[in-house]
């Protein structure tokens, strides 16, 4: 029977739990104070973001910041009838930031490392890996029929076999990780909050 | 629409070109650019929580629907933005509402899903084709590797359930990465030749 903290966590955790019986209202005040802390936090780190990177640099006498102030809010320009056309803007720069610094790391880390891994060590399981993920590839290859062609049937074919044990195996880590998580709520409830449980 | 699409293009380029070139002046534009992503994005929060307010206010105004709920998440929402910007988001006051809220019904919110997973997994998976039986078969290995009965069952089930995340859904999974960047980068020069305008709220 801790502190304040712990007893709202227990009442939200409660409430939440609720719905594994039906949906009800109290249910539904939980749901709603998650959702609203949640936008809070969201808030309140945004306001120390605009903070630290425009404000403050601007008081500074770097007028650049005041770019992004005044694209940021050119998002609200939505709630003014007939100036919806100035949120591209924004979204723009968005976009064009956002690809421009995936796209190296897109190309290195999901394309360049994981080919390298591949072929680093050889062992009767790599050559399997090697083999596996080809299939794979070759099941999503789609630019030419695979009807009445064996070399890419068959390898289209166990590539399939492959994805559904990988997706069978990951699976089986979610709902073990959601099990566990389960438990740690449950054991939350039993020992940190009512100390049945030692 | 032109000047947009040029937004993007300029903006993707210098940071593309900060990661493949040791030029100053574009690492400081490059700097600035990553910044700027922070302040736009945290406007772009802001927009969200504008709206989420608007709705519930709405809700509560018109006494429509589950208003109560709206009025509660608009006195949450108030209360802890002001705590948040008045004492801080490190002080002891902002850490009631992230150890009470934010954290555990995060994590119950997820253990939850364990239910749904499992009913809808109880409806889905029905062996009758190969690939559902290979499926069902290796969720229920890795489950039972992942759990301490496993191993009272049969001793191999853990090497098993490691076998399975190493050999095949790690092939599985690079192909898919590597598909998903080929994808990716393709999306990327289409929307920086501005042959993608999606983004923008035009077609193509």
């Amino acid at each position: 029977m801790g502190s304040i903290t712990t007893w709202m966590a227990a009442i939200g955790t409660l409430g939440l739990l609720s719905f594994a019986w039906k949906d009800n209202k109290f249910y539904s005040i939980c749901e709603h104070i998650y959702v609203a802390s949640g936008a809070a936090h969201a808030l309140v780190l945004g306001v120390k973001n605009i903070k630290a990177n425009a404000i403050i640099p601007l008081a500074e006498g770097k007028l650049l910041a005041i770019i992004p102030i005044v694209l940021g809010l050119m998002f609200y320009a939505r709630f003014i009838p007939g100036q919806m056309r100035w949120t591209r803007y924004p979204i723009a720069a968005t976009v064009g930031i956002g690809f421009g610094q995936s796209l190296p790391r897109l190309a290195s880390t999901n394309f360049v490392s994981q080919i390298r891994a591949t072929f680093k060590v050889w062992s009767f399981n790599s050559v399997l890996v090697i083999v596996g993920i080809i299939c794979v590839i070759l099941f999503f290859y789609f630019s030419a029929s695979k009807r009445g062609q064996r070399f890419l049937q068959y390898p289209s074919r166990f590539g399939r076999i492959i994805m559904m044990m990988a997706f069978g195996a990951l699976f089986g880590n979610t709902v073990m990780g959601r099990l566990s998580l389960m438990i740690g709520r449950l054991s939350f409830l039993f020992r940190d909050w009512l100390g049945i449980v030692g | 629409m032109r000047f947009a699409q040029a937004i993007t293009l300029v903006f993707a380029l210098i940071l593309l070109m900060q990661f493949f070139l040791e030029v100053p002046a574009i690492e400081t534009a490059g700097g600035h650019l990553t910044s700027w992503n922070i302040v736009i994005a945290a406007f772009a929060m802001g927009l969200a929580a504008f709206n989420l307010i608007r709705i519930h206010l709405k809700r509560v105004q018109l006494k429509r629907g589950n208003w109560i709920s709206s009025a509660i998440l608009l006195i949450v929402l108030v209360v802890q933005t002001f705590v948040g910007l008045y004492f801080g988001d490190n002080s002891a006051q902002y850490k009631v509402f992230f150890d009470g809220i934010i954290s555990p019904l995060g994590a119950t919110m997820y253990a939850m899903l364990a239910f749904w997973i499992a009913s809808a997994a109880f409806r889905a998976f029905k062996a009758r084709t190969l690939d559902a039986t290979i499926l069902l078969c290796v969720g229920i290995i890795v489950m039972l590797g992942n759990a301490p009965i496993g191993e009272i069952i049969w001793s191999q089930f853990p090497a098993l359930r490691s076998w399975l995340m190493t050999v095949p859904a790690m092939a599985a999974v690079r192909a898919l990465y590597i598909g998903a960047a080929i994808g990716g980068i393709a999306v990327g020069v289409r929307v920086l030749l501005g042959i993608e305008r999606g983004h923008l709220g035009g077609g193509e």
